[in-house]
């Protein structure tokens, strides 16, 4: 009988470590780097700006905090002041562009990405700004991952 | 002939000047901090894509912050913050339109630091208000920066901060801004 109560404390005592350790665990867990995502949509930049700009409420339903991987021509990359990276994705004529954020975690060699490179990013959709401000329209996409460059 | 190529020489020329006056960038950062002195931890997030647009001619500024955009450490927190608290799904941007109103002491085209005083209305959470702070826009070389640290009520923006938690998330935000402008058109 004494046995058996030893054993049961045990088992109680263990599953309560169980429980906390795992709560622990989920509560202090760190936003994960999208490296090892998966992309909910796969979409060329200029395609993405279309469906942004013919209809915003639906594409937000659509895109808004989803995974996204966007193909398309580099028209520039910025770097500001405490050297984070923004990938800017879109058609060289015009304004409006894909804005990708480039993950704060990752070592990139921007050199290595000439205007004009046709490339791949995938990265979490923070949503659109529209051309009200003069400045042209832009998707923002956060926490953004380089998936590969096509040439 | 001639009066159709003159008017089109000064709409060019005036467009010009004011491209000129305008300064803008799409890569400024907010930072939102909701910590509290009993919070076991920063209640804080990031966003480093805000737009902003200063018309340095009126003193108009206006900023665009998309709020999903807004980064914390622990994934729980940026649950929260944007599940729950700010309902980023169903209010995915933020506007800021006012005014510097001691905009004409402000010399674009000479070094130094100004303080400002700036006046306007927040949208936020799909409710406006008024605000108003001071700030500090600096030139350097060309290049203008410009920075102002706030609070907000978040009772004011219609975010109610659950009872449970109220010792770890301040009702009261502090908002630091901090963007490099460029000037438009360059």
């Amino acid at each position: 009988m004494i046995e058996f109560m030893k054993y049961k404390i045990v088992l109680i005592a263990a599953t309560l470590i169980v429980i906390a350790a795992g709560a622990y665990f989920y509560v202090n867990r760190k936003t994960q780097s999208l490296t090892d995502s998966k992309a909910d949509y796969k979409i060329s930049a200029i395609k993405f700006l279309e469906e942004y700009s013919s209809d915003q409420v639906l594409s937000d339903k659509k895109f808004l905090g989803k995974i996204i991987q966007v193909d398309g021509n580099l028209k520039a990359i910025e770097k500001d002041d405490q050297g984070f990276l923004t990938f800017v994705l879109g058609d060289l004529t015009t304004m409006s562009s894909v804005r990708c954020s480039v993950d704060t975690s990752l070592v990139i060699d921007e050199s290595a990405y000439p205007v004009g490179t046709a490339v791949s990013l995938m990265g979490e959709c923070t949503g659109f700004n529209a051309d009200d401000l003069g400045l042209g329209a832009d998707i923002v996409l956060n926490r953004s991952v380089i998936i590969h460059t096509k040439n | 002939m001639k009066k159709i190529l003159l008017v089109a020489i000064a709409l060019f020329l005036g467009a010009s000047t004011n491209a000129q006056d305008k300064y803008f960038t799409k890569n400024g950062t907010i930072i939102f901090d909701a910590t509290t002195s009993t919070s076991p931890e920063k209640v804080a997030a990031v966003n480093k894509s805000v737009t902003c647009v200063l018309d340095g001619k009126t003193g108009n500024v206006q900023f665009s912050v998309l709020m999903k955009g807004f980064e914390f450490e622990q994934a729980l927190m940026r649950e929260h913050f944007h599940e729950n608290y700010l309902e980023t799904e169903k209010f995915p941007r933020s506007l800021f339109k006012g005014q510097i109103i001691n905009s004409s002491q402000i010399n674009y085209s000479k070094n130094g630091n100004y303080d400002v005083t700036v006046k306007g209305q927040l949208t936020m959470h799909g409710l406006t208000k008024d605000v108003e702070t001071n700030g500090k826009v600096s030139v350097n070389d060309g290049k203008i920066s410009i920075a102002a640290k706030f609070s907000v009520l978040l009772n004011d923006y219609g975010i109610e901060v659950p009872r449970l938690v109220s010792d770890k998330v301040a009702k009261s935000a502090g908002i630091k801004v901090d963007c490099s402008l460029q000037a438009l058109g360059k």
